[in-house]
């Protein structure tokens, strides 16, 4: 009896003396970090954090004039007669799908067939991160709309940014609310889609139709990002269209 | 005795002295964040001004402060004239793999795929030894808790915005050299309570190679199974093979990051 009182006061007295310990040895923790004010300081003035990082920096890119995006569409239609903006809409419309798909199933490699090597592999450690903290994204959502608001081509690459509107529920969760809400809203996301300046629509519609632009065949890739039939390196944005990064507006 | 009270007073008084520098210390970085984060731009804009002037050589650039589009444009058909694999999409996707690893490192405290992709020379440069501080720091705090990650931290989404190659140096010390401006979006949230930690901030990447090195095209894929005993790596944040410990190949067709600049409007 006198062992179990004894073991039951132990944490109490030990939970005590810890925090006495904590309160001795604070003043030298914050000392520890002076050394630091430097990087701290360097750090603040380059970032926007909070609100303010949420109303500039993470609001999407301005459209650019719809006159000029014409004329870009233009050019790049006379230079490749196949491309078929709609029919390029749709493929990113299926592409949203997909990797709304493996974001809920917390599976990178379902989203493989539409990512540039480099997204898909940030897009795979932020799911693993999520996974850890056990984030699940929640709601269904649906585009309601699309429009090209900004086209551009060099020498080396052509690049469209596709707004989509969508309407539905998003919201993410872990334990709490960590962003978004329950219910119907509407929102904006921007998909950017990239190909090399050398590329041409393909005659099966290529990768965002699900069709290797390579050997035509229904697009299923390995891990390495490329094609399981023909071996091509499909996603390197040399020879197609893929989605080379997704922008949304701050929620 | 009074030895012995002169010694307890002393302590006593170095102690006060530490709780006070302490103090001054906290209402201090108190300051900064009432002038960084509050609502006045133009305070936000002095402050900016003086810690670009204060910060040590190699930590800091000014916005604006790039190579001409036209020189950039020059000198990447130069790298193409003797490298014609090179190709800058490609190079900017691997760039993006840069920053979620530093993304990880910074927010996660993760550094596992940020010490795969860097020279050695960026863990000595200002802003390299910043992310090694905070890193060791989290291990001291962490002890031998399992997993090697920070879980009171959590990334929601890593982006970019306005990626650009800004500076193309070929051959310089018998390296090539090529500078990326972008700015980082990280979306997080930190316990407890999970209340969101997002962050904007605009850095200049420099990322470098051996003058003689020709870009193979299929390096840029990703290795999931390791060359030697063929067992599978578990994520991207695995350094080596599970089962025999070899070291994961580099799969930045060759170039690795050496240097990060902040890059500070004023």
């Amino acid at each position: 009896m006198s062992g179990q009182k004894v073991v039951q006061a132990s944490p109490d007295r030990a939970g005590c003396a810890g925090a006495l310990w904590l309160i001795v040895k604070l003043p030298f923790m914050i000392l520890r970090v002076i050394p630091h004010v430097g990087s701290i300081l360097r750090g603040e003035a380059a970032t926007d954090s909070g609100a303010r990082a949420r109303s500039s920096g993470e609001e999407l890119t301005p459209a650019d004039d719809q006159a000029v995006v014409a004329a870009a569409l233009a050019t790049l239609k006379s230079r490749d007669g196949g491309f078929d903006l709609a029919a390029t809409t749709r493929g990113v419309v299926r592409a949203r799908e997909v990797v709304g798909l493996a974001r809920q199933a917390g599976d990178a490699s379902a989203a493989r067939e539409v990512m540039s090597d480099g997204l898909w592999r940030v897009f795979g450690l932020l799911l693993a991160e999520r996974a850890a903290h056990g984030v699940r994204r929640q709601g269904t959502s649906v585009v309601v709309g699309a429009e090209v608001v900004a086209a551009s081509r060099d020498r080396l690459a052509e690049q469209l940014r596709i707004r989509l509107a969508c309407r539905g529920e998003r919201c993410e969760v872990a334990g709490v609310v960590l962003r978004g809400q329950y219910g119907q809203q509407g929102w904006d996301e921007d998909w950017i889609i990239r190909r090399s300046a050398d590329a041409t629509t393909p005659a099966n519609g290529g990768v965002l139709s699900g069709r290797c632009p390579q050997c035509g065949a229904v697009l299923r890739i390995e891990a390495d990002g490329s094609c399981a039939y023909c071996r091509a390196l499909v996603l390197a944005s040399g020879q197609d269209w893929v989605v080379w990064s997704i922008e949304e507006a701050p929620w | 005795m009074v030895i012995a009270k002169d010694v307890i007073a002393g302590i006593l008084g170095l102690y006060a002295l530490a709780w006070a520098v302490a103090l001054a210390f906290m209402v201090f970085l108190a300051l900064v964040l009432v002038v960084s984060r509050g609502r006045s731009d133009a305070a936000r804009n002095v402050f900016r001004r003086a810690v670009a002037a204060g910060a040590p050589q190699g930590a800091v650039h000014r916005a604006g402060r790039t190579g001409s589009p036209a020189d950039t444009a020059a000198a990447i058909r130069d790298l193409q004239s003797v490298d014609p694999g090179f190709d800058v999409t490609a190079f900017l996707d691997n760039a993006r793999l840069a920053a979620g690893a530093y993304a990880m490192a910074h927010s996660a405290q993760d550094d596992r795929l940020l010490r795969r992709i860097t020279t050695s020379g960026y863990w000595q440069t200002p802003n390299g030894k910043a992310v090694a501080a905070a890193i060791a720091e989290w291990r001291r705090y962490a002890g031998d808790r399992s997993g090697a990650a920070n879980r009171g931290r959590m990334v929601l989404d890593i982006s970019w915005r306005q990626p650009a190659v800004k500076n193309v140096a070929l051959g310089d010390q018998g390296m090539d050299r090529i500078t990326v401006r972008l700015a980082l979006v990280i979306a997080g949230a930190a316990g407890p309570g999970w209340q969101r930690t997002d962050e904007v901030t605009r850095f200049d990447w420099d990322f470098v190679r051996a003058a003689d090195q020709r870009t193979d095209p299929r390096a840029v894929l990703l290795p999931r199974t390791c060359a030697d005993c063929g067992g599978p790596y578990h994520s991207d944040l695995d350094d080596a093979c599970l089962y025999c410990h070899t070291a994961r190949p580099d799969t930045q067709a060759g170039w690795r990051l050496d240097g990060m600049y902040l890059v500070v409007g004023t």
